[in-house]
């Protein structure tokens, strides 16, 4: 019987089977909520993740802030969404929401001015509350079951240092009924949310901070290495010391002034090696001290010590340098080293010794005259000039006083007063003195005066220089002399070279004129005559470049004495004159000494013919016979030559005149004015003297003295 | 007849002067005075006797004793008068610029010339003349 089941066992067997089947659906509903549940939150974790991978891309803090405020809205399936990050170190709050609010709100144009009365509501955690409208003075009142849920969430936080955040999200009030409160799960998704979002801000701001100070540092750097280079190149010796004032750096100057290299001092202190022991340097070293203990910028002047052991002084300059907390970081040092400064002193004073030997060596007295204290100085040379030696002071003054020549006195004393009493500063005299210690020579002195005044302008002290131009006042007087004698002879020769171009143009002159009248002539004897006038223009000519001639020689030639026979020498001359001469004129010639001299034979020669003939050319027409008489005499130094004629002699007012240059003071004969002009200087030359005496219409006596010179004996021309 | 009066001390000059002025006028009268002061009383002596004074004078300026100039600053006011109308020639063998700047503060002095006198010269003066 077994395959007969009762009913009741049979109902027992559905009744059980149809409770495993509920059991079963139940446990099957479960399973699928369980797996809805899982889907669901799949998603939300799915969002969550899109959102750190898109917070990773962001790079702008508004940006991700935007996307914080997307994202809330995604995964919290709330209509607003809202968010404010307040950084510490700054006034600006950045603000991030979607428009939902704003369309909520019916505001669209000022919506800086809604989220900043959001944000009041929020700071008070009342979201909701009064809000003011835009463009409106009316204010509404919208509560939180007025515009959003209760449900809303909002989250303040501290994202590090950096600032605050806020974040809050809700939901409008039609759709509060259907929304889901907020549960554990969602709350927890929510921290995690919040969290992530903490650590990619703080992560921002950090890598955000990190940039600004790196570029900050770049440019700090950019600061640095300017003011390095500046701190190289100066010519100052600049020193970097860290705040206990040890060497961190130096730069050239500071090597090549102290000879130390930058290893050698680092981590040293400056004064360990620097300073010394100067006694003038002491002060300048406690202010220092001091003023470093209390972190204070200092300025001193001190001396130093190279490396080698010299010593210079420096213009030291020390400036602390804080941060930002006041907190001392380093000290900068810079010394300027006037050490140059003491150079040029010891400069000045090399000039003013080597000056002293100048004055020395150019002779140039100096002295000094102290007017307070009454004290005179001289130096050396103005000691010789007066022939003065251990003299004090006082009888210095004195001495320079006495020797003043009287005549020079009162000028110089005015000039001198002048200056004493301010009106004049400085004085240029010159004047004679009297050396009572020299003999009485008398000098020529050349003196500079200057006065030094003090600060009230009263003269205190007058020096100056004073000069011996005795020769120099002797040259310059011969010079003048010897410029005047100059100026004479040039005149001369200005009228030299006119007399001479007139004379030699003359006869030039004539000759033309009478080639015209032969031109025009057809006459054979008028032609003759004319020739015949030619010839006499010519033989005038003739003469006068003769004469210019014999002048040139006597100026050129130097003087040759040689022995001559005077006789012969007077009769040759005779001899060539006697063509001019008529036979009524007697040339004779009178020997009262030996016919042998010692003479200048060309000068003797140009000078007796011209003497000689003068005298027969102006012999005078008369019934007495004319005559020119030479005659000799000598003693143991000279010879006397007289030459005389009865010629028609020269008028006592023109006497003084012949001897000049081309004058003429007869009509008679047609001279060239150079003959006694020629003598005269022929005269000079040998070192002798002619005295001329004449009477007109009777006659003229001319005398020379000339001096015996034997024939070894040359004499120099003046 | 035109009358001629020539001061110079050149023997040579005195010979050619009046060939030259001859050779332009033949019909003329000539007096030679070889030293200034014999010019001087030559002219004096045509004064006092009432005589023409002469059409032209042909003064030298280099001569001894008494020069050219020296002549002209010798002449007397009533000389100046009596040679109103008489040319005054200087000449010179050489011009020297400062005699011809001197020439020019004697007002009597119508010109001033090198020697030697030429053909062309004495025709040009007597064409001046005849055209007054």
């Amino acid at each position: 019987m077994e395959e007969q089941l009762s009913y009741e066992e049979l109902y027992k067997k559905y009744q059980d089977l149809h409770l495993r089947v509920t059991r079963f659906s139940s446990i099957e509903q479960a399973l699928i909520n369980a797996r809805d549940k899982l889907d669901q939150e799949l998603v939300l974790y799915k969002k969550l993740n899109d959102f750190n991978s898109q917070g990773l891309k962001s790079k702008e803090i508004n940006q991700f802030l935007k996307l914080v405020v997307e994202s809330v809205i995604d995964i919290f399936e709330v209509e607003i969404g809202y968010v404010t990050f307040q950084p510490f170190d700054e006034g600006h709050k950045l603000i991030s929401t979607n428009n939902r609010l704003v369309c909520v709100e019916g505001a669209g144009q000022n919506e800086r001015q809604v989220l900043e009365e959001l944000d009041f509501l929020i700071d008070h955690n009342i979201f909701g509350g009064k809000i003011k409208l835009f463009d409106s003075s009316e204010i509404i009142d919208f509560l939180p079951e007025a515009f959003f849920s209760s449900c809303l969430i909002s989250k303040r936080l501290n994202i590090g240092l950096f600032g605050e955040l806020v974040i809050a999200c809700g939901i409008g009030r039609k759709k509060a009924a259907n929304y889901k409160a907020f549960d554990s799960r969602s709350l927890t998704l929510f921290t995690v949310f919040v969290q992530q979002i903490e650590a990619y801000l703080s992560n921002m701001l950090a890598v955000k901070k990190n940039k600004e100070q790196l570029e900050l540092i770049s440019k700090s750097e950019l600061e640095l290495k300017k003011l390095s280079l500046i701190a190289t190149r100066t010519k100052s010796g600049v020193i970097i010391s860290d705040k206990y004032g040890k060497i961190e750096w130096v730069n050239n100057s500071f090597i090549e002034t102290t000879g130390y290299t930058l290893e050698e001092v680092k981590g040293r202190k400056p004064k360990e090696f620097l300073q010394t022991d100067d006694p003038l340097s002491e002060n300048a070293k406690k202010e220092l001290s001091y003023a470093l203990a209390q972190k204070k910028a200092v300025e001193v002047i001190i001396q130093n010590t190279n490396k080698t052991g010299g010593l210079y002084y420096i213009q030291l300059e020390i400036t602390p340098i804080f941060n930002e907390e006041q907190e001392l970081l380093n000290f900068i040092a810079i010394q300027k080293d006037i050490s140059e400064e003491f150079r040029y002193k010891k400069q000045l004073e090399n000039i003013n010794s080597r000056f002293e030997l100048i004055t020395q060596g150019a002779n140039i007295g100096i002295w000094e005259n102290d007017i307070i204290n009454h004290k005179t100085a001289w130096n050396d040379v103005l000691m010789e000039l007066y022939g003065v030696r251990d003299e004090i002071d006082d009888a210095l003054y004195d001495v320079w006083k006495d020797s003043i020549h009287p005549d020079d006195f009162v000028k110089l004393n005015n000039d001198l007063q002048e200056l004493y009493t301010g009106k004049i500063s400085i004085t240029d005299s010159e004047y004679r003195i009297i050396l009572k210690k020299k003999d009485n020579k008398e000098c020529f002195v050349r003196s500079l005066a200057i006065a030094e005044k003090d600060e009230n302008n009263r003269v205190i002290r007058i020096l100056g220089t004073t000069v011996d131009i005795t020769e120099a006042h002797y040259a310059e007087q011969r010079l003048l002399e010897k410029n005047e004698e100059l100026i004479k002879i040039n005149g001369e020769l200005d009228q030299f070279v006119y007399s001479v171009s007139h004379d030699l143009r003359s006869p030039l002159l004539s000759i033309k004129g009478i080639l015209s009248l032969i031109n025009t002539s057809e006459n054979e004897e008028e032609r003759l005559m004319y020739l015949s006038l030619i010839a006499k223009s010519v033989d005038r000519l003739d003469t006068t470049v003769l004469e210019i001639l014999d002048y040139s020689r006597n100026a050129r030639l130097q003087n040759i004495i040689t022995e001559l026979n005077f006789k012969e020498l007077i009769d040759n001359i005779f001899g060539d004159l006697a063509y001019i001469a008529d036979e009524n004129v007697d040339l004779r010639l009178v020997m009262e000494c030996p016919e042998m001299v010692h003479m200048d034979k060309p000068r003797m020669d140009i000078l007796m013919k011209n003497l000689i003939s003068n005298g027969i050319k102006y012999r005078r027409q008369s019934n007495e016979v004319s005559y020119v008489e030479v005659k000799l005499q000598s003693d143991s130094e000279h010879f006397y030559i007289t030459i005389s004629d009865n010629g028609e002699g020269i008028k006592a007012e023109n006497q003084e005149k012949v001897f000049d240059m081309f004058y003429r003071a007869s009509t008679t004969s047609a001279g060239t004015g150079l003959g006694l002009y020629i003598c005269k200087d022929i005269i000079s030359k040998l070192n002798g003297k002619m005295i001329l005496m004449s009477e007109f219409s009777k006659g003229t006596v001319i005398k020379l003295t000339l001096p015996k010179i034997n024939k070894n004996e040359s004499l120099s021309p003046n | 007849m035109n009358r001629y009066l020539l001061i110079d001390d050149d023997e040579v000059i005195t010979m050619i002067h009046p060939a030259i002025i001859r050779r332009v006028d033949k019909d003329c009268h000539i007096d030679i005075s070889k030293q200034s002061y014999e010019a001087l009383d030559f002219l004096n002596k045509q004064l006092a006797e009432g005589n023409n004074p002469p059409d032209f004078i042909f003064l030298d300026i280099n001569m001894p004793m008494i020069n050219g100039f020296q002549f002209l600053d010798k002449l007397s006011d009533q000389l100046i008068e009596f040679l109103r109308n008489s040319q005054v020639v200087m000449l010179s063998s050489s011009v020297d610029p400062r005699d011809i700047e001197k020439a020019k503060h004697y007002p009597i002095v119508k010109d001033f010339i090198s020697k030697p006198l030429s053909i062309e010269y004495i025709n040009t003066i007597l064409n001046k003349e005849s055209h007054k």
